[in-house]
């Protein structure tokens, strides 16, 4: 059977690749059934420690894969995929212990919480690895399917529920056009490939003849992909979403599929559709546009923080959308994996205070943080580096990142937007900083604070702690990046 | 191996920030340990660097941890240089910083912010020795900026009161200026050498020769010279350190008389051949320099506050020092400090045992008498101020003198202002001494419950005694068949190597000078303490002649007043005007109020797309692909 060894052998080849998301689609499998049912109805917290373990250990599989490539060129393993494979990691840890007070509060331990926060990573890790527009689509579909299940999990909540449906149907919306960008390409292309570096030379040749056809299909992808990104005018599902989602799931979904579709994003427009583009530039710089003013603009106005939070999203995109532009898979995807790196720490130190001030779910208003220095000054001092350096003031480590992109956008030339980027970025300052007045400045209303679960504050420690060691090492943070996503 | 050195400033921060966030719970007693503990260790290590020194060649060892930054040209290690001059200053600084501590745990130890007081007091010896060790201008600059930093922290350190406070801002203020200087200076040498690293800088300017007219080097060493006339109290940005002494009385020992304040000789010092080659900077640090001495030792002479005679003899003193750097002996300036930190250290901490022992009285109007209850405190004060008269085999003789000789030697109108500077310093020290420890006791309740202080308090004033004494037989001049061995140790950090060496070549009536001036400060001593031994009597009876000398002298000149007058005031209402007209009206409204609204107006508007309906938000999107799609086609 010369088929079935080779293929054996091509399998033994290819799979050490994939060991790390792999272990976590069995993992998460083997926790279901027979795992839950095994267990029985006792303790269903215990599935937090066993998720958490896995995907440490999930994790580590990944950044210990070999480097190279296999399944026909389907799947690499380099820097950059290891590296975007680490946050992704990184944002469901946090996740995880995000996750466990709300949980706890609402009486909602599940194992399919857990197990659908594997998957999705699993898909993300996959999608980051990414080098064929196939492969990309199914990772895609993975990670984002179970996130539509995430957001409705309190299904006794209305506003759940409903964030969860709207952000389906959207979601298929955006995968029809995504999907049907692919076949235009594959029909320009003379249905030979979809394999991203081979595309880039099959594309630069169709062009000449079939320029609508060619830049139709690049224009849905980057249609699919700014809707997860989140990008203006793509992106009304995202306050929506955000808002009606568990919280730490709002966490989760500003952070790991975020960091996932930009690492896939910048690989697909900076490596299969390298050769053309001159002919999205423009689109993307709308969208790039766009999102800042958007995002930083609609942000002025939120009550809620958590809407905050997710419009201030929505501009940090754009900001990351200048790496995109590069047009250089490398180059840009280090500046973004930075920038989401840092983006990362700051926003899961602020869900940390939000979530500790949120109790049981109610109350996310910005109002609740009056007085906060008054009552929890170490809090209110954390959410201050957490904010400050949300809003890129230096020294702190999310002026760096900031910087290294809009230094890289400029060095490309896109002079106009970084100063848009800049202004927009004074926005911006604005909103953080209103909340830090009001953690300051404000009375403080009656009533006692309970002390801080020691998940939360490990998270908020570390997190903080990061910042300001970053912040130290602000000018070396590009060097290491370099290092760590050449892999 | 020797990478440990690292230790010796970062021990006393780790401990400020150990003691600063536990020291209220850990008690006194732990806290006082660590704190003294800590110093110490340093000081060992500061030993041990030294004997390492002494060992690398060319008596330099410079350690490079890691690159602090690189942007564009400019790369700053973060890095700690070992030579004769820094290790000197850095034993000096972990050394009598130990005894200060120690003397502070007696000084302090009733005071609530115990921890407070330690915590600052440690983070000031660290940026003391990032300043002294730190192996470029940037790094030297931290250390500036942060012992500026702990020194308004702890001057404002009794902030219930009005004045402290106020006294730190003045203090913070008037070093802003002088650090202006200091950063345009460092901008100019780093547009001339292309470096910032002390290394780099002083091996390029070996090969210069000196300049000559107003050139860059002469603009860069200047401006270097006003940051070094803010941090030591230098005429005009003197006004600062008086002030300073509202807080406790080992700060201002430590602090404001023998380590910070002595900053800016350093600074002059470590760059002494780029100052070698500005002889138009050299002349202006004399003038000031000898200016300064005199000018505040006249203010000296009517202040009836124990430490504000002390604070004014400290400014005139560090003029002495830039008097000595300015005549180019460098070493002679620096062995001024080296002999100044001694005794103006004992005499701080011998006032504060006289102020603890009067229950937190220091005007001198009302001590007297206090010899024979205070019996170490004024052995031990005696011998200070021998010292700093510059009594024959006392340190401040030695050290003195070779400055004297030397400014002589530059011309001698610069001789005779230090000479007379000289007299009226022992004038003010011998009325000091009579005023608070003869006579009869002018105050009689406070001085039936003066005490002798505790041995952690005494224990510093007689180690510190000895040094007093002994100190200026380090350098004894040539022109008394020494060696000058200050200036042989010195000299491979002050020459770099370079030919034209600091050491001046030594000619004139050296002897016959110092016999001078030692005789006319012996005499002015006597007549001091002979004025004040009985009373006031003597010298009321002096003011009332000459009133409006008196007045003059005794109000500082009116400094403080004539630019509260002429400065403060037009300064402020000019402020009060800007701040109507352009920060109301045009940034307020016009900039900030105004786009504020628009934006919040627009985000309203955002808002009110957001509608929650899943229908609308699909056309939104299928409207941005055509709009994109546009975009393509136009």
């Amino acid at each position: 059977m010369p088929f079935a060894q080779s293929l054996l052998e091509s399998l033994g080849r290819d799979l050490p690749y994939l060991y790390g998301p792999l272990f976590l689609v069995f993992a998460a499998t083997l926790m279901i059934w027979p795992g839950d049912l095994l267990v029985g109805r006792t303790n269903k917290r215990a599935w937090s420690y066993v998720a958490f373990l896995v995907l440490a250990a999930g994790g580590a599989m990944a950044l210990y894969a070999p480097l190279g490539q296999g399944f026909s060129g389907m799947f690499r393993v380099d820097g950059l995929t290891k590296g975007f494979q680490f946050l992704s990691v990184l944002a469901g840890l946090i996740t995880i212990v995000l996750s466990q007070p709300q949980l706890n509060a609402l009486r909602e331990q599940t194992v399919e919480y857990y197990a659908l926060i594997l998957f999705s990573t699993a898909g993300m890790m996959l999608l980051v690895g990414a080098t064929d527009l196939v492969s990309m689509y199914f990772s895609l579909e993975l990670m984002a399917l179970c996130i539509y299940v995430l957001v409705a999990y309190l299904r006794h909540q209305e506003r759940s529920v409903e964030a969860g449906m709207k952000y389906f149907m959207l979601g298929a919306f955006s995968s029809g056009i995504l999907l049907y960008g692919i076949s235009l390409l594959f029909a320009a292309t003379g249905g030979l490939t979809t394999n991203l570096a081979e595309l880039n030379e099959k594309l630069a040749l169709a062009t000449p003849n079939h320029t609508l056809l060619v830049f139709a299909g690049v224009l849905m992808v980057l249609v699919g992909f700014a809707f997860k990104v989140a990008a203006v005018p793509f992106h009304m599902w995202s306050p929506d979403a955000y808002e009606g989602a568990p919280t730490p799931i709002t966490a989760f979904m500003s952070m790991a599929p975020k960091a996932a579709a930009l690492g896939a994003f910048v690989r697909v427009f900076g490596t299969g559709f390298h050769g053309v583009s001159g002919e999205w530039m423009l689109p993307i710089s709308f969208l790039a546009g766009a999102s800042m003013v958007l995002g930083n603009v609609a942000a002025l106005r939120q009550q809620s923080l958590k809407r905050l939070l997710a419009y201030s999203s929505i501009a940090h995109v754009g900001y990351m959308l200048l790496g995109v532009m590069s047009a250089d898979a490398q180059a840009g995807g280090q500046a973004i994996w930075l920038y989401m790196l840092t983006y990362l720490l700051m926003q899961s130190g602020a869900f940390a205070i939000l979530i500790h001030l949120q109790g049981k779910g109610e109350g996310e208003r910005i109002d609740d943080f009056r007085g906060l220095a008054r009552r929890r000054p170490v809090l209110a001092f954390a959410m201050l580096v957490c904010l400050l350096s949300l809003a890129g003031i230096p020294p702190l480590v999310g002026f760096f990142s900031k910087f290294y992109l809009f230094k890289l956008a400029i060095e490309q030339g896109h002079i106009t937007l970084t100063v848009l980027a800049l202004l927009t970025s004074a926005v911006a300052a604005f909103y953080y900083l209103n909340v830090v007045a009001t953690m300051y400045f404000k009375e403080a209303p009656e009533g006692e604070l309970k002390p801080m679960g020691s998940g939360l504050a490990l998270i908020l420690t570390v997190t903080c702690a990061l910042i300001l060691v970053g912040t130290l090492f602000g000018p070396k943070l590009l060097d290491w990046t370099a290092k760590i996503t050449l892999g | 191996m020797q990478t440990y050195l690292w230790l010796i400033p970062l021990l006393p921060l780790l401990t400020s920030a150990l003691i600063g966030l536990l020291g209220k719970r850990a008690g006194k007693p732990v806290t006082a340990v660590v704190a003294v503990g800590s110093v110490l260790a340093s000081f060992a290590l500061s030993l041990s660097a030294y004997s390492l020194m002494k060992a690398a060649p060319g008596f330099r060892l410079e350690l490079t941890y890691f690159e602090w930054m690189h942007v564009g040209s400019l790369s700053v290690p973060m890095g700690l240089v070992f030579d004769p001059l820094s290790c000197a200053m850095a034993l000096v600084v972990s050394g009598i910083g130990a005894l200060i501590h120690l003397y502070s745990v007696g000084y302090m130890w009733k005071d609530e912010g115990f921890a407070r007081y330690f915590a600052y007091l440690n983070l000031f010896v660290f940026f003391m020795l990032t300043l002294v060790l730190g192996s470029s201008l940037p790094l030297l600059f931290v250390g500036w900026e942060g012992v500026g930093l702990c020194s308004y922290l702890l001057i404002g350190y009794y902030f219930e009161t009005d004045y402290a406070p106020a006294a730190g801002l003045k203090a913070f203020l008037t070093n802003r200026i002088g650090d202006l200087g200091m950063v345009a200076g460092m901008m100019a040498l780093f547009a001339y050498f292309g470096t910032l690293t002390m290394g780099d800088l002083l091996t390029k300017a070996g090969h210069l020769s000196p300049e000559v007219g107003f050139g860059v080097l002469t603009f860069a060493t200047l401006m270097m010279f006003i940051g070094a006339t803010g941090k030591s109290a230098q005429l005009p940005l003197y006004v600062w350190l008086p002030d300073a002494m509202a807080g406790p009385t080992p700060v201002s020992a430590l602090i404001h008389a023998a380590t910070m304040v002595t900053a800016g000789i350093l600074l002059v010092c470590r760059l002494a051949p780029l100052f070698q080659l500005t002889p138009i900077t050299l002349t202006v640090i004399a003038w000031v320099g000898a200016a300064t001495a005199l000018f505040a030792a006249t203010i000296g002479l009517c202040q009836r506050d124990i430490k504000k005679v002390l604070a004014y003899s400290t400014v005139s003193q560090l003029g002495y020092m830039f008097l000595g750097l300015g005549a180019a002996g460098f070493a002679a300036g620096f062995f001024h400090v080296f002999t100044h930190a001694w005794f103006k250290a004992l005499l701080f901490l011998g006032a504060g045992s006289v102020i603890h022992a009067m229950h937190h009285e220091q005007d001198l109007f009302k001590m007297g008498g206090l010899r024979k209850k205070l019996p170490i405190t004024f052995w031990t004060m005696l011998i200070g101020t021998l010292a700093i008269m510059g009594f024959p085999g006392f340190s401040g003789f030695f050290s003195k003198d070779e400055i004297l000789y030397l400014a002589y030697l530059k011309s001698p109108v610069l001789w005779l202002m230090g000479v007379i500077g000289a007299c009226l310093t022992s004038f003010y020290m011998w009325r000091l001494m009579a005023l608070a420890f003869w006579g009869e006791p002018r105050d009689h309740h406070a001085y039936d419950h003066a005490h002798e202080s505790p041995l952690t308090m005494t224990l510093p004033l007689m180690v510190l005694a000895v040094g007093s004494a002994l100190a200026g037989w380090w350098g004894v001049p040539e022109a008394f068949g020494g060696h000058f061995n200050v200036g042989q140790f010195l000299a491979p950090s002050l020459t770099f190597g370079q030919l034209h060496g600091a050491h001046g070549h030594h000619e004139g009536p050296a002897i016959l000078l110092a016999a001078i001036s030692t005789a006319l400060a012996l005499g002015f001593g006597a007549w001091g303490f002979f004025s004040y031994r009985n009373g006031l009597a003597i010298g009321e009876a002096r003011a009332a002649k000459w009133p409006t000398l008196h007045r003059i002298l005794e109000n500082k000149y009116y400094v403080d007043e004539g630019m509260e007058r002429f400065i403060l005031a037009p300064i402020r209402w000019l402020g009060q005007k800007l701040w109507r007209v352009v920060d109301v009206i045009v940034i307020d409204g016009l900039g900030v109020n105004l786009p504020g609204a628009l934006a919040g107006l627009s985000g309203d508007v955002i808002a009110t797309t957001q509608t929650g309906r899943v229908r609308n938000y699909a056309l939104a999107m299928t409207l941005g692909a055509l709009a994109l799609l546009w975009i393509f086609l136009k």
